[in-house]
């Protein structure tokens, strides 16, 4: 089996509260009166880690599950597979390119229509206009919004968004597909429809990880997965297994 | 300086996606409007329009080419103005964008630089007509228009790279800016000339704003038909050092801008 993904004791942190001027006139202040030592624990006691010691691996075609309470940072490790943060501490290794999905309406121009969102959304995820232009039929099928792409999405009703970005999503992807929560939009039939369209995409081998709070939807689909508390790692292995420990 | 070199390369990169980000937002910016891309013609004639009512009729200032002279200096600063005051919020309003996807984080300033340049070269059109009308001395030192749009260009990169950095750091830089552009244009020589400034603070002022170089080469090249003075070089050196700071700021604080929003 080959590795896709490997972290090994990722950290990230947050500076809380003094950012920007407030903490340069603290600094400022700091250096005056205390001397550099003061201000060095100082800001170091304000860092928030968002995550610590987190430790997995992923192989190719390995659907990853990832659970844990609000704001334990799950959307933050997405985000750092992503490449938008850097790490702290730790390493990552990622042998394969990564197609994010864009939060619903994340990066959709109100005032253009749906057809040019199609564009604008897979150039946005770093896709050629040639691979974009060869998807754009079936795209446009999928969502079913026939006519409509053609409007405005500022007219979209927020079902038609989701599922215009629902569509784009599962057209265009690379190796690896983050999905963050927004399994099952849409009405029921699409619903179906959309999770039909997710079992195929599984079955074809695509490496996934998926952050939900949806657990019946993390047992259908992932075959492994971690759970995050308060930025630790507190299992790693087998859904069930972890699933379990996890309701406990 | 290799990390500077980086982010550019990536910046060409992306040249794809910049296109559609700037087609995009011209396209939003106009489409649903009446008189559509007219309006990008529009809005710096009306503007001029105004300043000729104030100065020509209402001051009784200003010669007869006075509406050309001030076009020629309005468009290149209505060009820096709008590149700078949209990329101080840029990284703000593409937050979700931003935490979602992995972009070098030159694109956005970009992006405005850009859009300001288009509204910028149609601008240049109406003036056209309009150099002919009030009788410029159309000579061949137009040309020079070209590779000044490549200096304005960097310097306006450059500067609106520094904004967008800085931007991020203090929300307050969004409501000082709009009242230092506006202090900036009275302070460039765009309503009046640099001769009507003392002899003896020229050099300085001119030495210390760059528009006011700028501004002289437009006026020169465009309404009197002559080439570009060496105090342009000053414009130049501005340009230069601006760009090699917008960039150094940006590759330093890209790590941190995401964590920021």
């Amino acid at each position: 089996m080959n590795e896709i993904i490997k972290a090994e004791n990722v950290g990230i942190k947050f500076s809380l509260g003094k950012t920007g001027y407030k903490k340069m006139q603290l600094t400022l202040q700091d250096i005056l009166k205390k001397g550099e030592e003061v201000r060095k624990t100082e800001t170091d006691s304000a860092d928030f880690w968002a995550l610590r010691n987190i430790s997995f691996s992923i192989n190719k075609g390995d659907i990853l599950g990832v659970v844990g309470s609000n704001g334990s940072g799950k959307s933050t490790l997405l985000r750092i597979i992503a490449g938008v943060y850097s790490l702290d501490e730790g390493s990552l290794e990622i042998n394969g390119s990564i197609s994010p999905l864009l939060s619903l309406g994340t990066g959709f121009k109100m005032g253009l229509s749906g057809y040019d969102n199609i564009f604008l959304n897979g150039v946005v995820m770093g896709f050629k206009r040639q691979e974009i232009e060869a998807h754009v039929k079936d795209i446009i099928e999928f969502s079913e919004l026939g006519e409509f792409i053609f409007q405005p999405v500022k007219n979209y009703s927020s079902g038609m968004m989701a599922r215009l970005g629902f569509s784009i999503a599962v057209f265009l992807k690379r190796d690896i597909m983050l999905i963050d929560e927004v399994l099952g939009v849409g009405d029921f039939k699409f619903r179906e429809k959309s999770q039909k369209k997710m079992q195929e995409i599984i079955h074809s081998g695509q490496t996934i990880i998926i952050v939900s709070h949806n657990l019946e939807s993390i047992k259908k689909y992932a075959n492994k997965c971690i759970w995050i508390n308060k930025g630790e790692l507190m299992v790693e292995g087998e859904t069930e297994e972890v699933l379990e420990k996890y309701t406990s | 300086m290799s990390k500077m070199r980086e982010e550019i390369s990536l910046l060409f990169d992306r040249i794809d996606l910049i296109r559609y980000f700037v087609g995009s937002e011209l396209k939003a910016l106009y489409k649903n409007k009446l008189l559509g891309f007219a309006w990008a013609v529009l809005d710096p004639f009306f503007v001029m329009l105004v300043y000729v009512v104030l100065v020509s009729v209402i001051f009784k200032r200003g010669d007869a080419q006075f509406p050309i002279l001030l076009f020629s200096s309005l468009l290149p600063w209505r060009w820096f103005a709008y590149a700078a005051s949209s990329s101080v919020k840029v990284f703000i309003s593409n937050a979700s964008l931003i935490q979602t996807v992995k972009f070098p984080l030159s694109i956005f300033p970009v992006n405005a630089v850009l859009i300001g340049c288009f509204n910028y070269i149609l601008g240049l059109v109406v003036l056209a007509p309009m150099l002919l009308f009030f009788d410029a001395n159309i000579t061949l030192n137009v040309l020079w228009i070209f590779p000044l749009i490549l200096i304005q260009l960097l310097f306006n990169f450059g500067l609106s790279m520094v904004f967008s950095v800085i931007g991020v750091y203090f929300n307050d830089l969004q409501n000082i800016l709009a009242f230092v552009l506006r202090i900036g244009f009275y302070l460039s020589p765009a309503l009046y000339e640099l001769s009507s400034i003392p002899n003896k603070y020229q050099d300085i002022y001119v030495a210390v704003n760059p528009f006011a170089s700028l501004f002289q080469t437009f006026k020169n090249i465009l309404v009197h038909g002559i080439a570009p003075e060496p105090t342009t070089l000053i414009y130049c050196f501005y340009a230069i050092t601006f760009f090699l700071l917008g960039v150094y700021l940006i590759t330093k604080q890209s790590k941190k801008i995401p964590k920021l929003l």
